[in-house]
């Protein structure tokens, strides 16, 4: 007679750990306010500067960063033709 | 003895229910295990080529954008202009085939028929992308000469530059033959592209050690007809005809049949040819026949631009002369 508990207790047991896991998604706790509210902003305001229009920057001047910017974008664009030269036709 | 059958019963509980388990069907397998799902594997290949056709249209479009804006001849425009409005032709078909296709066997098919016209469309992407790199290429060797100018007008030795600059510029007129004798310049195009990037850090370099007085003007031009430059400058001459300086101890020639002076300091410069002119420094530059010109009388201000049919006079500099 002693052993029933013991029996049913570890059929619980048994039940419990081994059962297949729930398909049904399980509730995510979902914050009551879905508003997202912008954070309180502490920081200080910056004390205004005069704005001064910018020179150009030697690199600037001297194109450099035009030239820099074509090398990139010929590059890319050899590059993003190489990967599409690479499909697969296999399915 | 009850306590001992069921402990047996219990185990033999423990082992069996995991199996059960595992055996039981989960959430979004409609086929059993081993069987191939055709419908989901249709439309992962479907989507996967549709998502290429729809990258390989993008990039056709950008070439476009890019051929549009590019300095290519108009007649060079035209033609690869007409190249892409077939490519993009062939790609609406390819489109249209495995847009079309319903089921498994019919992407299959149409795949098949999809790679013939992609290896004759491929080539043509090619060699569209292959002549605007060069064109533009070519573009950015003649900048990086544009600055190798300045760079020497200014003081600086401008020799490690224009050799890298020279090693480009060979490469890239073997390509243009190439090009021509309709032959493969992929791995020629990534020397080339290695070159001008290594003419182009010694660029930067100099960049980095270019530094004019805020005083100091500069001016730019190219002049054909006569031009006189007065002043405290450091100048170069580049072009064809007679050049005179005065006094002669602050300029250096170079020999060959393209003029090339180097001035530095006080001096009065005329001549009459087609030159280039750079200078910086303060002084004044006058010019008579055709031309243009981009100057800037202070060193941090703006360059101006401009140009003319008779003749202009720029003064040039923020100091005194």
């Amino acid at each position: 007679m002693r052993a029933l508990p013991i029996f049913l207790f570890l059929c619980i047991l048994i039940l419990g750990c081994t059962a297949p896991e729930s398909t049904t998604e399980k509730a995510s706790p979902t914050p009551q306010n879905t508003h997202t509210q912008t954070p309180i902003q502490t920081t200080p305001k910056p004390v205004e500067t005069p704005i001064t229009t910018p020179l150009a920057t030697p690199s600037e001047d001297l194109g450099i960063d035009n030239i820099e910017k074509e090398l990139n974008e010929t590059e890319q664009m050899l590059s993003e033709l190489e990967t599409l030269e690479n499909v697969s036709f296999d399915i | 003895m009850s306590a001992r059958w069921m402990l047996v019963g219990l185990l033999v509980l423990a082992v069996l229910i995991p199996s059960v388990a595992g055996a039981a069907p989960q959430a979004g397998k409609e086929f059993p295990a081993g069987k191939p799902d055709f419908s989901k594997i249709f439309n992962e290949h479907k989507e996967r080529m549709m998502n290429w056709v729809q990258n390989c249209e993008r990039w056709l479009e950008r070439m476009q954008e890019k051929v549009n804006a590019s300095k290519l001849s108009e007649e060079s425009k035209l033609r690869i202009q007409e190249r892409i409005r077939n490519m993009e032709a062939n790609m609406e078909q390819i489109r249209a085939q495995i847009s079309n296709a319903n089921n498994y066997t019919e992407l299959r098919d149409a795949v098949r028929e999809v790679r013939t016209l992609w290896i004759n469309t491929s080539k043509e992407m090619r060699l569209v992308a292959y002549e605007n790199a060069i064109a533009q290429m070519d573009v950015i060797i003649a900048k990086l000469e544009e600055l190798a100018d300045r760079f020497e007008s200014y003081g600086l030795d401008t020799t490690q530059l224009r050799n890298a600059i020279n090693d480009a510029n060979s490469t890239l007129n073997e390509i243009k033959t190439k090009i021509a004798n309709g032959e493969d310049v992929s791995k020629d195009l990534r020397e080339l592209k290695k070159k001008i990037d290594a003419a182009f850090a010694e660029a930067k370099k100099l960049a980095r050690e270019y530094k004019p007085k805020p005083s100091n003007g500069i001016v730019m031009a190219n002049v054909s007809g006569s031009f006189e430059l007065n002043g405290t400058l450091n100048a170069l001459i580049k072009g064809k005809g007679n050049v005179t300086v005065n006094p002669e101890s602050s300029a250096s020639r170079a020999n060959g049949t393209v003029v090339a002076i180097v001035v530095r300091g006080n001096a009065s410069v005329s001549g009459e040819g087609d030159f280039k002119i750079i200078a910086h420094g303060n002084g004044t530059l006058t010019m008579n026949g055709t031309g243009n010109y981009s100057y800037k009388e202070c060193a941090d201000q703006k360059f101006k631009s401009g140009s003319f049919n008779e003749s202009v006079t720029i003064n040039f500099g923020c100091g005194q002369l």
